[in-house]
């Protein structure tokens, strides 16, 4: 029973463990019991905040650090897969971004979960898993089908990591439109575009066309930027002033 | 100070409130209580129900007594007489 007791975090202890041994004295545990001294200690590291005043909020900061790490890794990885498709484009030889691209991805949906605030962080997951699967979905279906679900879920995957992530930055509003707007929305509708033929007067170079998505690179390195700087924490939990009631007396 | 979700230890916590009522009593007391009047509960539960209403500042924690007490927040003999 004692190594069940040792699952549970150090401050936890200090303040039930005589408490719990008095409980499991009182009506030793049957195997339910004993997961729920199991579930307990899950809980208890899940939930330091009922026993140590301010580790929400840590937590939370760490979290958004965290999403900043991914924000600036992912920012910089989309940066060098752009710059080195241009300079393989103009070779004329080809390069498989697939893998790359997956990585990109994976640290924005890491950024964008991070960034979330934890009561939301269920729902924004769920948005993120359906995207992926359709978009993978789009990866695997036959060329000629490609570009039906592969654009908008482009648009959707991209501009909605970003945005989800900028909008937990705390910079003002009209800073958030900016990134948003000039990292994604301005680039990615015109590369689109140019590459169905739609803006004649741009060149038609994949490679150049698709260096006007560094931007979007830019964007992701200074909402990283700004949440490991500690702009981010605006949403988290507010700090308690104490910890749990205790009477002395 | 921002209210602690109850979620699963929502339905321990109204009996542990409810035990408390008659008057302060210890963990050992309370688990008692508890499956008197909605059937057996885990001790880690009961632990985790009582660390949120301490949090919630709905109980309180005498660390006077051993094993410690608990009791309803501004909690009056008089008036649960």
């Amino acid at each position: 029973m004692s190594r069940l007791i040792g699952l549970y975090p150090g401050p936890w202890r200090a303040r039930y463990e005589a408490e719990l041994r008095d409980l499991l004295a009182a009506r030793p545990p049957s195997l339910v019991g004993r997961l729920d001294l199991v579930a307990g200690a899950l809980d208890a590291w899940l939930h330091p905040e009922l026993i140590v005043p301010g580790a929400a909020d840590r937590r939370a900061s760490t979290r958004v650090r965290l999403a900043g790490l991914a924000a600036v890794a992912g920012g910089a990885l989309w940066l060098a897969m752009m710059t080195t498709q241009v300079v393989v484009a103009s070779t004329g030889r080809d390069v498989d971004f697939t893998v790359a691209g997956w990585v990109v991805v994976l640290l924005m949906t890491v950024a964008a979960l991070g960034a979330t605030p934890p009561g939301r962080a269920r729902g924004v997951g769920v948005g993120i898993l359906l995207a992926g699967l359709l978009f993978g979905l789009g990866v695997v279906l036959p060329w000629d089908l490609k570009p039906l679900p592969v654009v908008p879920l482009l648009l959707v995957v991209f501009g909605g990591l970003l945005t989800i992530t900028t909008l937990r930055t705390g910079l003002s509003r009209g800073a958030q439109r900016a990134v948003v707007g000039v990292g994604f929305g301005l680039p990615f509708p015109v590369v689109i575009a140019a590459l169905a033929g739609l803006l004649p007067y741009l060149p038609s170079t994949p490679g150049v066309l698709l260096s006007l998505l560094w931007v979007y690179g830019v964007a992701w390195l200074i909402v990283g930027g700004v949440l490991l700087l500690g702009g981010g924490h605006r949403w988290a939990t507010p700090a308690s002033p104490t910890g749990p009631t205790e009477v002395a007396a | 100070m921002s209210a602690t979700r109850m979620g699963r230890f929502a339905e321990p916590a109204l009996w542990i409130l409810v035990a408390l009522g008659r008057g302060p009593a210890a963990a050992t007391t309370l688990l008692a209580a508890v499956g008197r009047l909605d059937g057996q509960v885990g001790p880690a539960t009961l632990i985790g129900a009582l660390a949120r209403l301490e949090r919630n500042e709905l109980i309180e924690r005498s660390t006077a007594d051993r094993p410690p007490m608990y009791r309803l927040a501004n909690y009056s003999p008089e008036a649960s007489s």
